[in-house]
Formats: C-alpha cells, structure tokens, sequence
C-alpha cells in the first residue's frame, strides 16, 4: 500500500507533505518514513496516512487564474471513491466524521506539496472540502486534501526523541563537517583562475 | 519525437504558467509529452540512485577505518532515500512504483552509465564522491529549478545532502594527493580511469541531444548539457591541479579570453556502447539488483503475512 508522509520540522510549524513510502501497514510505513525522509535532523513529528483514504481536489489553471481564486470545481480524488474501498473510516449516514484538512497555497516552489491547516466535521469527504472552504478561507488554496482523522497513524510524543534524536548526532552526514578542507581548497582554486587569467597559458594542464 | 502540438488554450495557459515560474504539481493539466518526458528523466533518475548503491556497498566491509565507513554506510543509505523520492515524484505522474521496479530487474529500464564501470581500489570511492557525486549534483541544482513541483522538490532535498556526498569524497582524494608515494599513485590512477566517464555524464553535446527543445520550453532542463558540462570542468580542473594530480586528457587547456577550460574530444562511440548495455559491468550490476530483490523476498513476505494477521 502507497502512504503519504507528512513531516514536521518544528513544533510550531503544520505537518507537511514531503512524499510517499510502500509498505504493508502503518507501523512499517511510519518506519520507512522516518529512514527516507527523517536521515537529517530537521524532524520532529510524522503522520502517515493510506493513499486510499485522501480525497483530493484539484484546479484547473485557467479557471485559478481567470478568477483569481479557487472555485469549487468537480473534484478529483485520489482514489476515485473513497467509499467505495469499504473503508470503515470513512463517514456513513448521519454522523459526522472529523477530518483532517491539508491545502496547498503556493503556485510557486515550495518544499511542501499541501500542508496541515486543520479539522472539519463532515459526513462525506466532499463535504469536509466545502467545509474546509469555508472555515479556511484566506490565503488562496489551490488543492484541498482531505482524509477521515482516525486514518493518520502519528509518531508518539513521548517516542519522538529516539526516533530522531539519533540523526543530530550523525554529524558527518552534514557537509558543515567538510567544511575548512573545501575552503582552503576553494582559495587556492580561486588563486589559481585568477593567476591563469591574468599572465600567460598554463604551463602545465 | 517530441512535436509541438497544436495550440490549444489549455497548452498556450500551460506555457504561460511556466513563463511566469509557477510550479505544475500533481493534478494540474500538462501536455503529454510533458508527463511522458518527465517519466522517463525521473525514472531513469530513479534507478542511478538505486544501481549507485552498488559500485560503493561493496566498500562498507572493506573501508580502512570506523570513520570512513561509517561516512560510507550514511552516503550509500543516502543514496537509496533519494531512490525513493524519485520513484515517488515519478508516480505522481500515474506511474506505477512495481512498473519502474520491474523495467528495472528485466533490464529494459536505463540509468546513468557511470554506475557500469568498475570499482578497483580505496581510492575509488574518494573519486566517486568527488567527481560523480560532484558532477550529479551539477546536473540537479539545474533541475531543482525545474517547472515540475514533486521533481523539483527532490532536487533539492537530494542537492543539500550529495553535497556531503561530495565534500567527503574531495576529503579522501585531497589526502591521498598529499599522503605517501603509493597514495599519489592510487589516487593518479583513480582519476585516470574515471576522468572520462565523468565528463560523459552530462550526456551527448547540445548538437546531437534531440529532446533538449522542449525540455527547455517547458522548463525541465533549464539549462543545456554542454553548459553545465562546462560548469563542472571550470570548478574542478584547477582544483585537481592545485593538489598536483594529471588531468587524462593532453588536449585539456585554459582558454584566457573566455576564462573557461577546454577539454579534448569525448570517445562518444565508447559512451553509446556502455549505453547499450556493453559497457565493463552492465551484467553484474544488473545480477547484483536482481540478486538483491530476490534475497529480500522472504522480508517483504514476512512484513506482509505479519500485516494481514493484525
């Protein structure tokens, strides 16, 4: 199964969408996460959530720019119907389900694809995106995901530090560490161009 | 191949969005040479990460001590992270992670050439670090800039930590350089051999790369093979020189009026071979993956039998 992963650099900042990892369960995947995405310490939370349980919206650019703003247009999902898979966290009848909403409100780079905005009471996730809509209105948003609260499996608290704690110690996975070597090598390219540059042919190549 | 369609307002907004340095992301509407072009640079991109784990794992027993081979253990894990972001920026085209992975273990999918030469000694790995992560990291600080969001993204993440990569590589070779005789000697001959399929990395000259047209329209290579060729030979000729190493090439000089260095012709009949797949090991790296998927199958049968029963 596809997971897609949601990191947190700070404690004050959202969980953001940085990529996606295979595995069999949530437990499995919340461990690759951290391998493929948490190598550096610049991490101190992850959610992992199944790909089948996101209900993505997306826009058309003429209609962005022609209006300014996103509309509610025909939504795509990443799964088509998520209710379909039969998942049991998905809300059926009259009560509602808590939401997790996630947004994207750049067009320009950004490290992040969507980022953590937070939760909407809905009974259906297309109706957890015009709740998001209207409980988040500012700034722009371009894409509106959306999945059932209970299907984000999350590091625990209490567990973080051991998780990514260890990464800080890895300080020769940092190029810093290399740092005075390059720079004393650096100056003597530089000297190096600007000898060839200004006097004749390089006697030796 | 890639011809340009017919301008409809979808195409000519696509454009515009590029023009003005927006990123397209998942979902949003791109032509299908866009997608299909992307696919095949991030797939192929995809699998370098994962074949280049091979020429240097095969190191981590041998490394001559426990700080250079735990710097190597991190470089090589490194590399097989950044597999993963590629192979997850190329599903968000709509392909799919078992496709790409078994293009790969039949031996119909391509990767960089570089990985389909030989590691010989020690000194091997320094140069790799220095030259070939050096030369990677060239090419993706030009696609970090890329009009693909999930590819650009990866660019990034993956520049910052080849720079480690990198700088330990220059470490080891700067050291060799300035060590005993014989040290010289295999650093000498390190650069002597990968000299030339470093400079082959950059791909064919502008003059003969068909699809460089529109990538470049449509900002996914933002600048041509010959030029960041020529950004790599600037930096490191005068830093190899500087700690006295002979750069294999008796053609190879410093044009003053340009300040740029020249380099002599590139065997490109050498480098279609290897491409072919009849480079010195094309054959043990393809059996070394396939070697290694199939010896992890009782853990990936394991992790899924343990899932099912929760």
């Amino acid at each position: 199964m596809r997971y897609e992963i949601f990191k947190q650099d700070a404690p004050n900042q959202p969980h953001s969408n940085v990529g996606s990892v295979h595995a069999p369960d949530a437990e499995m995947a919340l461990m690759h996460a951290r391998d493929v995405y948490g190598r550096r310490p610049n991490a101190v939370s992850m959610w992992v959530v199944p790909e089948s349980e996101i209900y993505a919206t997306s826009h058309e650019p003429e209609a962005m720019s022609h209006e300014g703003r996103t509309k509610n247009q025909e939504p795509r999902t990443k799964s088509q119907e998520p209710e379909a898979h039969g998942s049991k966290l998905t809300a059926h009848g009259s009560s509602p389900t808590s939401y997790a909403v996630f947004r994207k409100t750049s067009q320009r780079r950004s490290m992040t694809y969507v980022a953590y905005a937070g939760t909407v009471e809905a009974n259906t996730p297309k109706d957890a995106v015009t709740a998001a809509m209207h409980k988040f209105p500012s700034p722009a948003t371009f894409v509106w995901w959306v999945c059932p609260e209970a299907a984000i499996s999350k590091t625990e608290a209490e567990a973080a530090p051991s998780w990514f704690e260890p990464a800080k110690d890895k300080v020769y996975r940092q190029q810093a560490y290399y740092g005075d070597a390059t720079r004393k090598n650096r100056r003597q390219r530089t000297k190096l161009v600007n000898k060839l540059s200004s006097d004749e042919t390089p006697d030796e190549a | 191949m890639t011809q340009a369609t017919d301008i409809t307002p979808k195409l000519a907004e696509f454009e515009a969005r590029i023009g003005r340095g927006e990123k397209i992301e998942p979902g949003d509407w791109m032509p299908d040479d866009y997608r299909k072009q992307l696919i095949r640079m991030i797939s192929q991109h995809a699998h370098s990460e994962i074949v280049g784990m091979l020429p240097e794992g095969n190191y981590i027993t041998r490394a001559p001590s426990l700080r250079r081979k735990m710097v190597l253990i991190a470089k090589v894990q490194d590399e097989g992270g950044h597999g993963q972001y590629l192979y997850h920026a190329a599903e968000t085209l709509g392909i799919s992670r078992d496709e790409m992975e078994q293009a790969l273990l039949a031996g119909k999918a391509k990767y960089s050439s570089i990985f389909n030469y030989p590691t010989l000694n020690w000194a091997d790995i320094g140069m790799i670090g220095w030259l070939v992560d050096g030369a990677a990291i060239k090419n993706q600080t030009m696609l970090a800039h890329c009009s693909y969001g999930p590819y650009s993204r990866a660019m990034v993440r993956i520049c910052a930590e080849e720079t480690f990569h990198q700088r330990q590589g220059k470490e080891m070779i700067v050291k060799y350089a300035q060590g005993t005789p014989n040290q010289r000697q295999m650093a000498q001959d390190a650069l002597n051999r990968w000299w030339w399929p470093v400079l082959m990395m950059f791909g064919p000259h502008d003059s003969d790369s068909p699809n460089s047209e529109v990538l470049r329209r449509w900002g996914v290579k933002t600048q041509s093979n010959d030029t960041v060729r020529q950004l790599f030979l600037d930096e490191v000729v005068p830093e190899l020189m500087a700690i006295g190493l002979q750069i294999p090439d008796p053609q190879l000089h410093f044009d003053a009026e340009n300040k740029h260095w020249k380099h002599g012709p590139i065997d490109w009949a050498h480098f279609w071979q290897v491409v072919k797949g009849n480079g010195p090991m094309n054959k043990e790296r393809l059996a070394a993956r396939n070697q290694a998927h199939d010896n992890g199958a009782w853990v990936r049968d394991a992790v899924t039998a343990y899932a099912s029963r929760k």
